[in-house]
């Protein structure tokens, strides 16, 4: 008896070594670096991707996540999704941290924080696991990849219509998310540079990423700020609730309300003429590049360390071709 | 009516010096739009009705820290039927149920188990929103029709419910047995239970109403917007917590009243609607919440200490003037 176990555990140990050595990249080389493996003789069927999105309840994020699915399973290679259900940075910590012990072969996280991972980076580099960044980057060396909408560039799409709109005229309220949230504050210093160079008043505010907080200080904004031309919110449930508050008030006309993401409720809010504009994002796309990225570099081959996905700006003119 | 005014005297000087300091400060703040747009987030963001619910939580002794995630799943609930074309009052009295079944698996895990309500409402917030996730995560909810807006647009939709809720709770409190029966296990759940009070039956119902109060909150914000989201009510219970204590009504049970809470609410809104009428950052309005907070709960904890120690004609410190007390500490 004692023989048959000890035959079986030699045996699970065997299997356990043999599938680290094919999926895991070569030691602590550089990640995305050319690598003694080729893609033919990998077995795709053994490579392992976890991924944490920034939160199961985010639709955005749930197109995103089902993409880099689809892909993964496009591809033959198992794909782990670790995203909690609420965009909590320390909850996102741990789940990730616990699915690093699992050893998968590479980790792609969209962050809700993207200050929280240097222990978990330190980690995965000992390890030998690649980490690629969606949607938010993660400023350290070893992030192997990071594919996201330019947030910047997008934010100057909006700034400069809001310049057009307003002829450069009154106040603008702009929202950011969380104070130090890499993405909406890209988004936030966007729409900023170009309103303050085109000579309007910027009103810098945080709504927390919580729509009633933004439709509370929008709110107090317009009740305080007469010359208020323009509000922008840096994601889409806060952009159209403070739409439909703007609506409310029968100020449409003369405050223009503008977004991010370009959600289902946006768009209807954009054709209504409640919302002037917002940005679309592809997150279809970014969640298949981000998985083929991390096969590609699993496989030895090399990517780009940033790609920036090109942002659509979305008017009453397009708005439709995007439902 | 002469000790319910000597009651509400702190919070009401309270309020009254944010706007006295607004006033001066702000000119813009002298338009009743300025005070119209505090109501209207007060009762359309569905905090104050939120609020009413957790007086009663309060009072009784019953922290519940899942009405967050309850106004998440309502909101998934009344969205999910509104968009299969259920008849908007029928949509409504099915996701007020939601909210009570919700309260009342709060009340009976508390009951059958004997967990601590903070632990108890702290797994039921992770269960409700999971659930919240389930059925709504990625589904597109919106444009419901003006009969349903009419709930959360403006200030008339809001205040009537908020009205509504106010009421419900006065009376409840005021002029019912189980009103009654509520303040005294919330001050001693002991010598209740001992007097032959239902504590058991009792804390159920109070989680149920809690519930209710929050799915109607949800359901004024969800007209307010006019769609509903699974990412809704986060950090909610938190808020409703601290605008029922700064009212005046006390953290640790049996003392409190649905009328401090429109104070409290109304100081925190303030707070928030000032501080953006002056310019300051959002931050400002975090950290001046937290200061009023914390003033709040230490003035009810040195109120206890008072009237403990004025019961047992023991003089201790909280019998001396604060300036005395840190003459004696120097």
């Amino acid at each position: 008896m004692k023989r048959v176990l000890l035959v079986g555990v030699a045996l699970i140990v065997a299997a356990c070594s043999t599938s680290s050595a094919t999926t895991a990249p070569a030691a602590t080389q550089a990640p995305g670096a050319s690598t003694a493996a080729s893609a033919g003789s990998v077995d795709l069927s053994k490579i392992t991707i976890a991924y944490s999105g920034y939160s199961t309840s985010n639709t955005y994020w749930n197109i995103l996540g089902k993409a880099a699915a689809a892909e993964a399973t496009a591809k033959g290679v198992k794909f782990v999704d670790v995203t909690a259900t609420t965009n909590d940075s320390g909850i996102q910590l741990q789940a990730v941290n616990s699915e690093l012990s699992q050893k998968p072969s590479a980790i792609i996280i969209g962050s809700v924080d993207n200050r929280v991972w240097g222990d978990t980076i330190a980690k995965a580099k000992a390890a030998g696991i690649p980490i690629l960044a969606v949607d938010t980057g993660i400023d350290d060396p070893y992030i192997s990849a990071l594919i996201q909408t330019d947030n910047e560039g997008a934010g100057n799409q909006i700034g400069a219509l809001i310049c057009t709109n307003t002829s450069g005229k009154g106040t603008a309220l702009v929202l950011g998310g969380t104070v130090g949230a890499q993405s909406g504050d890209a988004r936030k210093k966007g729409v900023e540079d170009k309103i303050k160079a085109c000579g309007m008043k910027d009103d810098g505010q945080y709504g927390n990423w919580d729509s009633a907080t933004d439709v509370s200080i929008a709110t107090a904004a317009i009740a305080s700020t007469p010359d208020l031309t323009a509000i922008f919110v840096p994601h889409s449930d806060g952009a159209a609730a403070v739409a439909k508050a703007v609506s409310d008030k029968g100020l449409s006309s003369k405050i223009g309300v503008y977004g991010f993401d370009g959600s289902a409720a946006e768009l209807t809010a954009i054709l209504n003429g409640t919302e002037t504009a917002s940005i679309h994002q592809d997150n279809v796309k970014m969640g298949q590049t981000i998985v083929d990225d991390a096969i590609t570099i699993l496989t030895g081959g090399t990517v780009d360390k940033t790609v920036l996905i090109p942002p659509v700006l979305i008017t009453k003119a397009n708005a439709a071709t995007f439902q | 009516m002469q000790r319910q005014l000597r009651e509400i005297a702190g919070p009401l000087m309270g309020l009254v010096l944010i706007w006295v300091v607004i006033l001066a400060l702000a000119p813009i703040a002298r338009d009743w739009e300025a005070f119209d747009n505090v109501l209207e987030n007060a009762t359309g963001s569905g905090l104050f009705i939120m609020c009413c619910g957790m007086t009663i939580a309060l009072i009784g002794n019953c922290l519940d820290l899942s009405v967050g995630s309850i106004y998440a799943l309502v909101s998934v609930v009344v969205g999910q039927l509104l968009v299969a074309h259920v008849p908007f009052p029928l949509a409504i009295a099915i996701a007020l149920g939601a909210g009570a079944i919700c309260g009342i698996i709060n009340g009976t895990i508390v009951v059958v188990t004997g967990i601590p309500t903070l632990i108890a409402t702290l797994g039921t917030q992770m269960a409700f929103r999971g659930v919240a996730d389930m059925w709504g995560a990625g589904v597109d909810m919106e444009q419901f029709g003006k009969s349903f807006d009419w709930f959360g647009t403006g200030l008339p939709g809001p205040l009537f419910c908020s009205v509504i809720a106010f009421g419900i709770l006065w009376f409840i409190l005021s002029k019912t047995r189980f009103g009654f029966q509520t303040y005294a296990q919330g001050g001693n759940e002991e010598v209740a239970r001992l007097a032959g009070i239902p504590v058991k039956r009792n804390i159920v119902l109070i989680y149920m109403i809690c519930g209710i109060m929050a799915g109607l909150a949800s359901i004024v914000y969800t007209a307010r917007v006019d769609f509903a989201y699974v990412d809704r009510g986060q950090g909610m219970e938190l808020l409703a917590i601290a605008g029922v204590v700064i009212g005046g009504t006390s953290m640790f049970g049996g003392i409190g009243g649905v009328g401090k809470t429109v104070l409290g609410v109304m100081i925190y809104e303030s707070i928030f609607a000032g501080l953006i009428y002056l310019h300051y950052d959002a931050f400002w309005q975090q950290v001046a919440t937290g200061v009023v907070l914390i003033v709040a709960v230490w003035m009810d904890f040195y109120q206890r200490r008072a009237s403990a120690s004025r019961r047992t004609g023991v003089i201790n410190d909280s019998k001396r003037s604060l300036w005395s007390r840190l003459r004696l500490a120097c």
